[in-house]
This record gives C-alpha cells, sequence and structure tokens, in this order.
C-alpha cells in the first residue's frame, strides 16, 4: 500500500456520516429541548399553560404523587374514556419524544399501531366501535403504519433489526386480521360493518408492506451487487 | 444575543459537525444506533451551554472532548469489559469494526478498511491521535485537550504512529 493509497484510504473514511433524516431528527430532538434561555424572552403565564412541556411537567408531577395508579390506569383506556387524551396526548407523546433511535422509533411506531387495534377490538368486542371512533382508529393506525416503515429505512442494515422488526410487526398485523374476523363473525349487521372495514385497512397496511419489502429486497440485491463488484 | 442568532449559530456547528462527531463515535463503538445517541447527547449538551452564559473557547475541540468523554462512560457501563482492563488500555479502547459500518449507503473502499485494520494493530496511545489528526483533521492543541495530554506529548506520538503506520505498509518515508 503506498501513499497515495494511504491518503485514499483515510479520505474515504469520510464518507461515513449521519443520514439525512437521523441528521433532522437529532436537530428537531435538540430544538425542543426545554432549555431555559437568559437571552429568551420571559414567557407569559398564559404561554406557560400551553406550553407542552409544562403539561409533561404536571403529569410527572402527578404520577409521582399518586404512586403512577393515573399512569397505569390510562395505558387501559379506550377512545372516549375520560383519561384516553392523557394515553395519546402525554404518556405516548413523551414517548415520542424520548425515543431517539431509528430502530426504537420503528419499534415504537409498530407498538401504536397494535394498540390502535387493541382498541377498536375491545371497542368491537363492547359494542362501542361507532363509525367515528373507527374513522379516528384508522388514521393513527395508517400513521404509525406509514411512520414505522420511515424509521425502518434508516436502520442500519447489517444488523438485521430491519427484518426482525419488520417480521414481528407482520406477524401480529395478521393476528389482528383473524382477531377481527372472528369479532366480526359474532355481529349483526350494523357492526358488522365496522370491523369488516376496519380489517381491510389492516389487510391493506399488510399488503402494501408485502409490495415495499418485494421492491425494497431487489434494491438491496443490486447495492450488495455494486458492492461486490466495487470490491472485486 | 438573541434567541434566532442562538439558533443559527448552533445549527450552523450542527451542520457542520454532526457527521465528523457520528464517525469518531460510529468507529469507536462500532453500533450506530449507539453513535447517533451518543452524538445527540453531545449536541444537547451543547445546545445547553449556548443557552446559558457559559462561553466556549474552542467548540470543536469541545464537542470531541465530550464524545471521547461518553465513549469512555458507554464502555465503562459495559459489564463485559472490566474497569481494569479500560484502565490498563488507557482511554478504554476498543477495536475498530471496520468491517461493518452498519448503512447500506456507507460501503468503506478496500483502502480505507486496510487503514482502520493498520490503525487497528497499533497501541493504544496511537490510534485515537493519528484519528483525529488525519481523519477529523484536528490539530495537535485540539487533541491534546480531548485526551487530556500536551501538546508536544501528541506530537510526538503522531509522528511516531506515522511511522509505525508506514512500516506496517512498508513505505517509509525518505
Amino acid at each position: 500500500m503506498n501513499q497515495h493509497e494511504i491518503n485514499k484510504g483515510i479520505n474515504d473514511m469520510k464518507n461515513i456520516g449521519l443520514t439525512h433524516k437521523e441528521k433532522n431528527q437529532i436537530l428537531k430532538n435538540i430544538m425542543g429541548m426545554p432549555v431555559v434561555s437568559p437571552y429568551a424572552p420571559k414567557p407569559s403565564l398564559w404561554n406557560f399553560a400551553f406550553n407542552k412541556f409544562a403539561y409533561a411537567t404536571a403529569f410527572l408531577l402527578i404520577i409521582a404523587m399518586t404512586g403512577g395508579t393515573l399512569a397505569y390506569a390510562d395505558e387501559f383506556s379506550l377512545p372516549g374514556d375520560l383519561l384516553y387524551p392523557i394515553k395519546r396526548h402525554i404518556t405516548e407523546s413523551i414517548r415520542d419524544v424520548l425515543t431517539v433511535a431509528p430502530a426504537a422509533k420503528a419499534e415504537w411506531e409498530a407498538e401504536k399501531a397494535i394498540r390502535r387495534l387493541d382498541e377498536a377490538e375491545a371497542l368491537a368486542q363492547k359494542d362501542k366501535l361507532t363509525p367515528e371512533k373507527r374513522d379516528r382508529i384508522e388514521k393513527d393506525f395508517d400513521e404509525n403504519v406509514s411512520a414505522f416503515h420511515d424509521n425502518l429505512k434508516s436502520i442500519s442494515t447489517s444488523t438485521h433489526k430491519e427484518e426482525d422488526l419488520n417480521d414481528t410487526f407482520d406477524r401480529s398485523i395478521k393476528d389482528h386480521s383473524d382477531i377481527l374476523s372472528k369479532i366480526s363473525s359474532h355481529k349483526n349487521d350494523g357492526e358488522q360493518h365496522e370491523v369488516d372495514a376496519l380489517k381491510d385497512t389492516v389487510v391493506k397496511a399488510s399488503n402494501s408492506k408485502a409490495t415495499e419489502d418485494k421492491a425494497s429486497t431487489s434494491q438491496k440485491d443490486i447495492e450488495k451487487e455494486k458492492a461486490r463488484i466495487k470490491n472485486d | 444575543m438573541e434567541v434566532h442568532h442562538i439558533k443559527q449559530k448552533f445549527t450552523e456547528i450542527y451542520n457542520k459537525e454532526a457527521d465528523s462527531l457520528f464517525r469518531y463515535c460510529f468507529l469507536r463503538v462500532s453500533d450506530r444506533e449507539k453513535a447517533v445517541d451518543i452524538v445527540q447527547d453531545i449536541f444537547a449538551e451543547l445546545w445547553k451551554k449556548y443557552n446559558s452564559t457559559e462561553k466556549i473557547k474552542n467548540e470543536r475541540a469541545y464537542l470531541f472532548t465530550l464524545a471521547h468523554n461518553r465513549i469512555i462512560d458507554w464502555y465503562r457501563k459495559k459489564k463485559s469489559e472490566s474497569l481494569d482492563t479500560l484502565l490498563e488500555s488507557e482511554e478504554g479502547e476498543r477495536p475498530f469494526d471496520y468491517s461493518n459500518t452498519g448503512d447500506a449507503d456507507i460501503i468503506l473502499s478496500i483502502e480505507s478498511k486496510r487503514v482502520l485494520k493498520a490503525i487497528e494493530t497499533m497501541e493504544p496511545i496511537y490510534k485515537e491521535v493519528l484519528y483525529l489528526r488525519f481523519a477529523e483533521d484536528l490539530s495537535p492543541q485540539d487533541i491534546a485537550s480531548i485526551i487530556g495530554s500536551t501538546a508536544n506529548v501528541v506530537s510526538v506520538r503522531i509522528t511516531r504512529g506515522l511511522e509505525k503506520l508506514r512500516e506496517h505498509f512498508h513505505t517509509k518515508s525518505k
């Protein structure tokens, strides 16, 4: 290896860097930190009341005072329940902020998607799955599935984490599709329609994932072949 | 200083240094996610400094010092490695996993892999100074402040390390 090759080796190392998405996400997380700057204008009491972190702080204080009972209870709440907004906008929002790495984010988005299906199933079993609630759950589910796939794209391909997460999520989606079929078979026409409509959304998410997988595998094969040729 | 100026200045240094800090962390911990976490942690610390009245003389050296310390902390937390081993190796060195760059968009050239492999075979005192000097273009003074040494010691280590690297590749300078 001559001096030129050593220099090239050192320069090529500089190709290692963050992805565009990782870079933006880190900056977004940092800018969202609750840092009190001596240069910042003093916030009014009104602004403080509507500050997201004020809610989070208040919530943490409540948890500390109630021994976590409320936080535990809100985890089991369903759309329409008193504690449901706390579950969605505080408990889950805190985890949104605290989850940083792409794999952890993907895992969390998958968990949220499955949570929405759990809620829909629980509502359907109690005959409380109204068209409005079903529509809201479907929208949230689609958003979570989309965010899950976006985060998967940022995960390292050498760790097989992407494949593991994909497989786990796929299995969960299929399980929930079966559960919804069983629930639907025990319902009358009106309720059956809501459950079937939700099931269609779940099946659609599973099918689009399969198509994406196929395209992604082909792209990876091309990249691997390119790398092999380059190294040869 | 007004808030938007602080944000602008912070964003500038973030865009300038994030990749090199990530590279430094990634090559030391061989774990992409952990490296991303460390980079976020480091810039969060800088962001706090920006929002305080404390002043930082050399931001680049400051960021690399934080990275150096975070990496050592990370090794210390790892149960599989004893503190004794870390102290013996002076800075808690861990072999570069040059074969695993961890991202489809990053494919290390053969030359890079060979240089990293050669650096890996060297004594711990040369590894980091060589990497910081040549891959990250840091001055001996900056490196000295990062690893807690003097510029003279760093310069000597760079010279000797470079000599050893050339010997490794049988390309001794004339």
